[in-house]
C-alpha cells in the first residue's frame, strides 16, 4: 500500500512547464486558421470550377445549337458531290415539276444541273440555279415538310446560307446559296417555283 | 456552424485541462523533457485532425492518451536516435528540494529499468488512476495481463527501491 501511494506521488511531482498550455493553444489556432484558409482556397476552387463546367456547358450548347440541322448537312454534302455536274434540265425532274404543280424559273436564271437525290431517307430533287447577274443556289424540293424536321429554319453551313421554305400545298424546299446570290433573287426564284 | 464552435470550445477545454497529464506520462515514458513537450503537441495536434473519431466526451483523456501512444512510438522512435539524450538529468528539477530531486532521479532510474508495456500500464494505473478494466479497454488486451504485467512493474520497482535503501 506504502509502495502504491509512494509511486503516485513521485509520478505526480514533476512540474508541467508554464508555457506549454499556450504553446499548445497557439499551435492549434495556428492550425485553425491553417484550415479556414484552406477551405477558403477549397471554396474559391470549387467556385472556379463550377463556373469553368458552367462556362464549357454554355460554349458546348452554343456550339451544338449553332450547328446546322444534320438534313442541311446533308444537302450541303450533295452540293459538294456534285459541283461540277453541268446538265441542264432532265426530263424526269421536269415531269416531276409538272405533277407537283411548280413552275420553273424564269429565263433570266439559268438552270446548271437537276437530278434526283436522297437527304438521308427522302427523296429530293436537287436543282442548281445560276442567279441573274452573280451566284448561284442549290434547291432541294420535295413533297416531305422540311420544316418539320428541323426547329431552325434559316442559318448558315461553311461559307453559305441556307433556308427551309415551305408551300405546304406544293412542296417545301430546302435553299443553300453562297453571299453573292442576292436575297432578292432569292426570294424572286422562290416566289416562281413554289409561290411563297 | 454551431457544432464547430462547441466543438472548438471542448478542444480548447482539453488542451486547459488534461495537458499536465498528457505531459507528465510523455515525459515519464521517454525521459526527456523536451521529448516530451515536443509529443503532447505533436499528439494534440493529430486530435484536433481526428476530433470528429471521439465518440464519447467522457473518455477525452483517454482518447488523448492512446494518440499520445501512436506519436509516442512514431517520433520517439526517430527523435531518441537524434538525440541520445534520455538521463535522468532531463527530469531533474531545479524547484524542487534536494530530497524530491533525489526521489525522482530514482523513480526515473527504476521506471527506465521497465519495458514500454510495463512503463505504460503503471503510468494510466498510477499516473491517472485507471482501473484495471479501463486500462484493458484501452490497451485492448485482457484484465488479467493487465493486473500480471502491473504487479510485475510494481515489484520491479519496489525491488529498486530496496536496493537503493
Amino acid at each position: 500500500m506504502m509502495i502504491d501511494k509512494k509511486i503516485a506521488e513521485l509520478l505526480l511531482k514533476p512540474t508541467v512547464p508554464k508555457e506549454l498550455p499556450n504553446k499548445l493553444h497557439l499551435n492549434w489556432k495556428k492550425k485553425l486558421e491553417e484550415d479556414r484558409c484552406k477551405r477558403k482556397n477549397q471554396q474559391w476552387k470549387i467556385g472556379y470550377s463550377l463556373a469553368a463546367s458552367i462556362f464549357i456547358a454554355v460554349l458546348s450548347f452554343t456550339y451544338w445549337h449553332s450547328l446546322p440541322p444534320n438534313l442541311i448537312t446533308l444537302a450541303y454534302s450533295d452540293i459538294q458531290k456534285d459541283s461540277y455536274l453541268n446538265n441542264g434540265l432532265s426530263n424526269e425532274v421536269v415531269n416531276w415539276f409538272e405533277t407537283n404543280g411548280l413552275s420553273f424559273p424564269s429565263k433570266t436564271m439559268k438552270i446548271k444541273m437537276s437530278k434526283f437525290c436522297k437527304l438521308d431517307e427522302y427523296k429530293a430533287i436537287h436543282i442548281r440555279v445560276l442567279g441573274e447577274y452573280t451566284g448561284e443556289v442549290d434547291i432541294f424540293l420535295s413533297n416531305i415538310n422540311f420544316s418539320t424536321l428541323s426547329d431552325k429554319t434559316s442559318g448558315r453551313i461553311k461559307n453559305k446560307n441556307w433556308r427551309i421554305i415551305s408551300n405546304k400545298e406544293k412542296a417545301d424546299a430546302i435553299l443553300v446559296y453562297g453571299d453573292d446570290m442576292k436575297e432578292k433573287s432569292v426570294e424572286k426564284l422562290m416566289k416562281k417555283i413554289l409561290n411563297v | 456552424m454551431w457544432k464547430k464552435k462547441s466543438r472548438e470550445k471542448k478542444f480548447s477545454l482539453w488542451i486547459n485541462s488534461h495537458h499536465g497529464a498528457m505531459y507528465k506520462h510523455a515525459l515519464w515514458m521517454t525521459g526527456n523533457r523536451d521529448i516530451a513537450t515536443d509529443l503532447v503537441q505533436e499528439a494534440y495536434y493529430q486530435a484536433w485532425n481526428s476530433i470528429g473519431t471521439l465518440k464519447d466526451d467522457a473518455y477525452a483523456l483517454s482518447w488523448l492518451l492512446s494518440i499520445l501512444r501512436r506519436c509516442s512510438y512514431r517520433e520517439y522512435q526517430t527523435k531518441i536516435k537524434d538525440k541520445q539524450i534520455t538521463t535522468q538529468l532531463n527530469i531533474i528539477e531545479t524547484q524542487k528540494t534536494k530530497l524530491e530531486q533525489y526521489e525522482i532521479i530514482d523513480l526515473e532510474q527504476a521506471i527506465q529499468t521497465l519495458s514500454k508495456n510495463h512503463r505504460e500500464i503503471l503510468l494510466l494505473h498510477y499516473l491517472h488512476g485507471f482501473s484495471y478494466d479501463e486500462i484493458s479497454k484501452q490497451l485492448n488486451i485482457p484484465t488479467g495481463t493487465v493486473m500480471s504485467r502491473l504487479s510485475r512493474a510494481k515489484d520491479m520497482l519496489k525491488k529498486h527501491f530496496q536496493v537503493l535503501t
